[in-house]
């Protein structure tokens, strides 16, 4: 199995940022030699020292940054992920009302969740072919350029892709974040650390809470329950999908809001109205979740 | 031509030392810290900044309530004399805030370890409705229309730009180096002081009593027990339960450091002990039985009337009052009265 990992548009920008202050004192002593007729002892005495002058900056951006493999220009993406919820099979909207499978009425002001580490996979001619990208990302309906997630793959087949719900344990403890991680995204449990894997907020009259509200908080990454996951997409309809260098196509993943309410745990509001914070009940409130998550559609016209 | 060649070159070097990370020196005898310093490098003008922030009322949501305001130096940044502490709108704190030293060897933070990391803690006081009762949003407003600090933090990373990762690098830059490590148990450690007989007594009776808790050199072993105290029927606090979800976590408390433990009454998880002959005379007779109760305290810790006299000659070596007068901790902008013992 051939696994390769892909500099994502993020960290390739940073990288390439990293070039400019390696360039300007090259320029000036560039200039230096010209104007001012240095020996030649001098000129690599003076890019000697100009060169010592960045390493620390060169050093501290690569701890921060991890290992690469190498630098890349950015590149602009070649396959937009498109979330695409529906209640009834109408597309969600936020603030209409809809009923769910128990005929409860119910509407949504708030609906986000985090989906990281996407894994493209497909034949290649002698073995299976994989990328994975390592990054999170933040969907949020709120938002409409919110509601994908645009990544660059190599050019091919690909016939299945993976992603991970929620913060796995290995990125949740490890202090300040920011981005797609920072607290303010208000997906991050202050009180008791962690980041919800999704959080779907709205009313519904068969809520007793305060203000008929009704709040789904899911996160929790410590063991027996966790409440982040991998799902698996396939083309439905279709075995694969091709990748292009230079062209962009869309794929869209349907969200059928009915199935996380007639999931394996039934959510009846009037019996589960809300949960916000770690436990059995979110682990199971998860699963009906991650079941959202199985086939992918490739639209008519990308 | 070569003056303005030197003046270049030397402008560079003071960049570097701008940003050169501060050494943070491990005392003698201390573990390896916890705290990944490669991610947040100690730099001058991060440690004054985030000494700025801990001391700034802007980070509460009526100014009346810095970090300070719960954790003063002079109680080794706790709450002095307090057992829960005052936020907003004269509501009081859940649990008895802590003394802040020996932060980078923590791994978890809180009584009930429910903060994971030492970075994201400040979350926690800032956006609680009791305590700073501030949103997050807020907090990044008001301080990007600051007079000094967009300055300050573009001194400190480089970079304009206040960010929430910002604020909480820049605090923890300041709390990871409040380090305690100078007390008389120090300095005879170091051979620099000598224990007199009773603090020697005291000590030996610390050693077999304590000290399978309250580990040398920290004085924690960081672990979450049961010590036997009876639920608050007000704050219904089941302590580490609330975190993993687990009956068997049930009452369970981070176990204190002892250090500057003069200076941090009152004392326990609510404060429910105004002196430590209090909490003495509870590990003596007061231990309640229970399921979770920590095995070594099932029939308590027999303590005679000269055990404790002893052992408190003992807890009085474990002040450090060079740390709470230390001038690089205190508040920049006011001149603060300091603790002279």
């Amino acid at each position: 199995m051939r696994v390769r990992s892909i500099i994502s548009g993020h960290a390739a920008i940073r990288l390439f940022a990293m070039k400019k202050p390696v360039s300007i004192p090259l320029i000036i002593s560039a200039t230096c030699i010209e104007k001012w007729r240095l020996s030649k002892i001098e000129y690599f005495l003076i890019c000697l020292l100009l060169f010592l002058i960045t390493i620390p900056g060169i050093r501290s951006i690569q701890a921060a940054e991890g290992t690469f493999i190498g630098i890349r220009p950015p590149e602009s993406p070649n396959l937009i992920l498109q979330f695409e919820p529906t209640v009834h099979g109408q597309p969600l909207r936020l603030l209409e009302q809809y009923k769910n499978p128990f005929g409860e009425k119910f509407e949504l002001s708030i609906f986000r969740f985090y989906a990281g580490k996407i894994t493209c996979s497909g034949k290649g001619r002698i073995l299976k072919k994989i990328f994975r990208i390592s990054d999170y990302h933040l969907v949020d309906f709120s938002d409409s350029s919110a509601s994908l997630i645009k990544v660059r793959l190599p050019e091919g087949d690909y016939d299945e892709i993976q992603f991970q719900l929620g913060i796995d344990s290995a990125d949740q403890g490890s202090g300040a974040q920011s981005g797609a991680l920072d607290p303010l995204k208000g997906m991050f449990w202050t009180w008791n650390s962690g980041y919800i894997s999704f959080k779907i907020e709205g009313k519904s009259p068969e809520s007793n809470e305060p203000e008929h509200a009704i709040a789904y908080h899911i996160g929790g990454y410590r063991s027996p329950n966790i409440a982040v996951g991998t799902v698996k997409c396939f083309i439905s309809g279709h075995k694969s999908f091709h990748l292009t260098d230079d062209r962009a196509i869309r794929l869209n993943i349907p969200i059928e809001l009915d199935r996380f309410f007639n999931g394996p745990t039934p959510v009846h509001i009037r019996d589960i109205p809300s949960c916000a914070i770690p436990g059995e009940l979110a682990h199971r409130l998860f699963e009906n979740f991650s079941g959202l998550f199985d086939k992918i559609e490739i639209p008519g016209k990308p | 031509m070569k003056a303005f060649l030197l003046l270049t070159i030397l402008t560079g070097f003071s960049l570097i030392s701008l940003k050169t990370p501060l050494p943070f020196p491990v005392p003698k005898g201390f573990p390896p810290p916890v705290y990944k310093f490669e991610n947040n490098p100690i730099t001058k003008s991060g440690f004054e900044l985030g000494r700025k922030l801990f001391y700034d009322g802007q980070l509460s949501k009526d100014g009346n309530f810095p970090c300070s305001s719960c954790h003063q130096q002079y109680a080794a940044f706790s709450t002095y004399e307090h057992r829960l502490s005052h936020g907003f709108n004269n509501q009081f704190s859940a649990r008895n805030a802590p003394g802040l030293f020996n932060l980078a060897w923590e791994k978890e933070f809180h009584w009930d370890g429910s903060i994971n990391h030492l970075e994201v803690q400040p979350l926690a006081p800032m956006l609680n409705p009791h305590e700073m009762a501030e949103k997050l949003d807020h907090i990044i407003y008001k301080l990007n229309h600051d007079k000094e600090y967009p300055a300050l933090f573009n001194n400190a990373f480089g970079s304009p730009g206040i960010t929430t990762k910002r604020v909480l690098l820049a605090l923890a830059q300041f709390t990871v180096s409040l380090v305690s490590a100078d007390s008389k148990y120090d300095k005879m450690k170091r051979g620099e002081a000598v224990f007199n007989q009773y603090e020697k007594t005291g000590y030996g009776i610390f050693q077999e009593k304590c000290e399978g808790c309250h580990k040398e050199p920290l004085f924690t072993d960081l672990s979450y027990r049961n010590t036997g105290l009876e639920v608050d029927s007000t704050l219904l606090d089941y302590g580490r339960m609330h975190v993993t979800g687990k009956k068997e976590d049930s009452l369970k408390f981070k176990v204190p450091s002892l250090r500057n433990v003069f200076l941090t009454s009152p004392y326990g998880h609510d404060g429910r002990f105004s002196t430590i002959s209090d909490v003495l005379e509870h590990y003596n007779i007061g231990v309640i039985q229970s399921a979770t109760l920590d095995t070594a305290l099932r029939k308590g810790i027999a303590l005679t009337d000269n055990d404790k006299f002893y052992l408190i000659q003992f807890l009085g070596t474990l002040t450090d009052t060079a740390f709470v007068n230390n001038p690089l901790y205190k508040d920049p902008a006011s001149g603060r009265l300091t603790v002279d013992r």
